[in-house]
């Protein structure tokens, strides 16, 4: 994001456009990242909890297993989600886009093929199986 | 020079080149081609087959070591392929040369020393990916050799024929569609093949090309059987029957068109038959309700299917786990033993069972079992059906305890038979699952599994049955998770072997005594050779991968060695 607006100001001071705005554009790029909210909007909710499950057994089970411990058959352990600790606005950003992670696992992104709605939806399920140390709340540190 | 030697000749001596290679004349006269009769022959000084012979067994006539000597081994020499996958390639050893690949790179190292001779890489294409793809990226169970050329078949479907002594690239030809990442995918369709398996060399000139995508999204599996000159297709052998086949309507509506039954491990080959025998993936998706709800045979998939390398068209296919509702694939490699006289087909597998079938007609013949737990069926009738088979679970419902898991049994790490013992040597493992039934979602156009597994983990066990009985000889149990890499017999009285956590093993083939251990440190998934340089024997065991799936405790970490012990 900060590398966004100094690239966006060092065009506009070498285009000479001075006039030009360059916090507009921040902003406006700020605003695309906003559109996730900064808690989970379906936090409780019955029915999305049950198709964020269904979602997370056909698509994040695989690596994550069915309990989302880690232990499943297309191992080598994924992270522990029980206690994903960045809070929701992190968990969408690194589900949308995936991590390296180098030897053997890696994390997919899946920003292009599933909606921001499936994610927190998906994220409301995975909150039902927090245990001691997770933490589902506003992130500290923005994507 | 070769090139115009080449055009100048007759048919007759283009073949006899096609044994030489195709590089500079005067290298052609020092090789050493591998022919036919050699490609025959049980594995003695070299290893030519991912499976030491054509028919599975893993065995070697060599003596040197034996039960008498093996507590004097010592590490020879160490080479690090710095591998970032599991290491489950099972090496070749021809002419002073170590054939090793992981992470779609070929290495030849020099067999006395440790030494890289020459490495050959090959870069995925960018939009590789897709559904369990992943998973398998850099994993490959083997090379095959003919003539002067490794060949080596990366995930993305490609063959490609190396020089055996300088690593040249002869041709690079791809047989299928590789899956794409489900945001990469152009045309939104991630679906597609990806080849962890070992290609085979077969007399009279063909090199064997198993092709799955089961896991990846269920397009149906293929064995081809294509040209060592130039990767030419001659036959090909489809898994699941086709219109007019026995068994097509095993298959309900279109469901046989992503029923997966991929060919995954490399298989065996009878040279009087002329068949080539291998087992096949589960039926895709495994949620069965699309494809009859596990109550039609699905016909091909977690089956055993015998190809006529003549015309590629299938002799027979019998299926281990009709209408497969359990992730329960047979990849494992039919050996081919002959026992009382009867050409059989011998099957350990992930069901827990050991299947016999005769290997002209496929007739079933017997099916003992080998793991301690078993709850799936009660067993096999003298049809070779499934006889009480346990209720399925129901689509979003509660889960079914499940014996043995869909870990199997047997799985990926090779077996052993020993012709003099009479032993078959399986690494295997016990543990169940607790199994459910999900809805299938469907991304880029691929079928998810629709199913979602806990293990209950159990342990490990190497096993020394007897061929003719089934019954149990001698165990070797650990007591964590895991299996052993695999399994090498040799006529010195040996079995080879590295258990899960990582220590390489030398035991008695008769009696199941450890003679020898040494800690590796690293977990296998592969199985050990042997070879014959300068008057020694030595043992080479590749080691890499994470430990049981890291749960089980057995504090390694992940490294990447190709180990060779010799006295
Ligand atoms: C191909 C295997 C694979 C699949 C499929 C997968 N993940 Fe992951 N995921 C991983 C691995 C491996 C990591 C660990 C990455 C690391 O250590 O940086 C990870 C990490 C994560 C993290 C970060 C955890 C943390 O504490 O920082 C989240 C969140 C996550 N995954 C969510 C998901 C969701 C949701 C899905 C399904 C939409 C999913 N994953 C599907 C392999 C996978």
């Amino acid at each position: 994001m900060r590398r966004a607006v100094q690239v966006a100001t060092v065009v506009m001071v070498v285009m000479g456009c001075l006039a030009f705005d360059a916090g507009l554009i921040a902003q406006r790029l700020a605003h695309t990242e906003s559109e996730v909210p900064a808690t989970n909007p379906f936090s409780g909710d019955e029915k999305a909890i049950k198709e964020g499950r269904s979602w997370f057994m056909a698509v994040c089970a695989p690596c994550h297993g069915p309990r989302a411990n880690g232990a499943a058959e297309r191992g080598p352990s994924g992270a522990d989600l029980r206690v994903f600790k960045r809070g929701f606005e992190q968990f969408v950003h690194i589900v949308k886009n995936g991590r390296e992670v180098g030897r053997i696992g890696k994390m997919p992104g899946w920003g292009k093929v599933l909606s921001d709605e499936l994610i927190f939806q998906i994220g409301a399920f995975l909150e039902t199986l927090a245990i001691e140390g997770a933490y589902w709340g506003e992130s500290q540190t923005k994507p | 020079m070769n090139r115009m030697l080449t055009k100048l000749t007759g048919v007759g001596v283009a073949l006899a080149l096609c044994l030489m290679g195709t590089t500079s004349w005067v290298n052609a006269q020092n090789d050493l081609a591998v022919t036919d009769s050699m490609l025959l022959s049980d594995p003695a000084a070299s290893w030519l087959h991912t499976n030491g012979n054509l028919a599975g067994h893993r065995y070697s006539v060599l003596t040197q070591l034996n039960a008498s000597n093996a507590d004097q081994l010592n590490v020879a020499w160490i080479f690090s392929p710095g591998g970032e996958t599991d290491a489950q390639n099972t090496p070749l050893y021809h002419d002073g040369l170590v054939y090793f690949t992981q992470d779609n790179t070929v290495f030849a190292i020099d067999a006395r020393s440790g030494r890289r001779i020459w490495k050959y890489e090959h870069e995925l294409p960018e939009t590789f990916g897709g559904y369990n793809v992943d998973f398998i990226t850099g994993k490959h169970r083997g090379v095959a050799i003919l003539g002067n050329h490794i060949y080596f078949l990366s995930n993305d479907t490609k063959l490609h024929a190396i020089h055996y002594k300088t690593g040249e690239l002869k041709f690079v030809k791809q047989y299928l569609h590789y899956p794409e990442a489900f945001d990469k995918a152009e045309d939104g369709d991630s679906n597609g093949y990806a080849t962890t398996v070992g290609p085979m060399a077969i007399p009279g000139g063909q090199i064997i090309v198993p092709l799955n995508a089961t896991d990846f999204g269920g397009l149906p599996g293929w064995v081809y059987g294509v040209n060592p000159e130039d990767g030419e297709v001659l036959w090909e052998c489809n898994m699941i029957p086709g219109p007019g086949e026995p068994g097509y309507e095993s298959w309900p509506g279109d469901s046989a068109e992503f029923g997966g039954a991929g060919p995954w491990i490399t298989g065996s080959w009878d040279p009087d038959l002329k068949m080539y025998y291998t087992g096949t993936a589960n039926a895709y998706p495994w949620n069965p309700k699309t494809r009859g709800g596990g109550e039609m045979d699905n016909l091909g998939a977690a089956s055993v299917v015998a190809c006529s390398t003549d015309t590629g068209k299938a002799a027979w296919r019998y299926v281990a786990v009709p209408g497969d509702p359990w992730d329960f694939d047979v990849p494992q490699t039919p050996m081919i033993i002959n026992i009382d006289g009867r050409k059989t087909v011998v099957h350990p597998n992930k069901t827990g069972f050991i299947h016999y079938l005769d290997a002209a007609t496929g007739e079933f013949l017997r099916a003992p079992a080998f793991v301690d737990r078993l709850n799936w069926i009660q067993g096999y009738d003298v049809e070779g059906r499934p006889v009480g088979q346990i209720d399925l679970p129901v689509e979003g419902g509660d889960a079914v305890e499940v014996w043995p898991s869909l870990f199997g049994g047997v799985n990926m790490y090779p077996n052993a038979y020993n012709p003099l013992t009479g032993n078959l040597y399986l690494a295997a493992t016990n543990a169940g699952m607790d199994y459910k039934f999900e809805e299938i979602k469907v991304i880029a156009n691929v079928r998810h599994f629709g199913a979602s597994v806990e293990f209950i983990w159990g342990y490990e066990v190497e096993l020394a049955i007897d061929v003719k009985t089934g019954a149990e000889v001698w165990r070797d149990q650990k007591g964590k998770w895991g299996y052993a890499g695999g399994m090498l017999t040799t006529a010195g009285n040996l079995v080879f072997y590295t258990s899960q956590a990582g220590v390489f093993h030398a035991t008695n083939a008769t009696t199941g005594e450890i003679l020898y251990t040494f800690n590796l440190g690293v977990t296998p998934k592969a199985g050990p050779i042997t070879y014959m340089l300068d008057g020694k024997q030595y043992v080479v065991q590749p080691v890499g991968g994470v430990p049981g799936w890291d749960f089980q405790e057995h504090h390694l970490e992940h490294g990447s060695m190709v180990v060779a012990f010799s006295r």
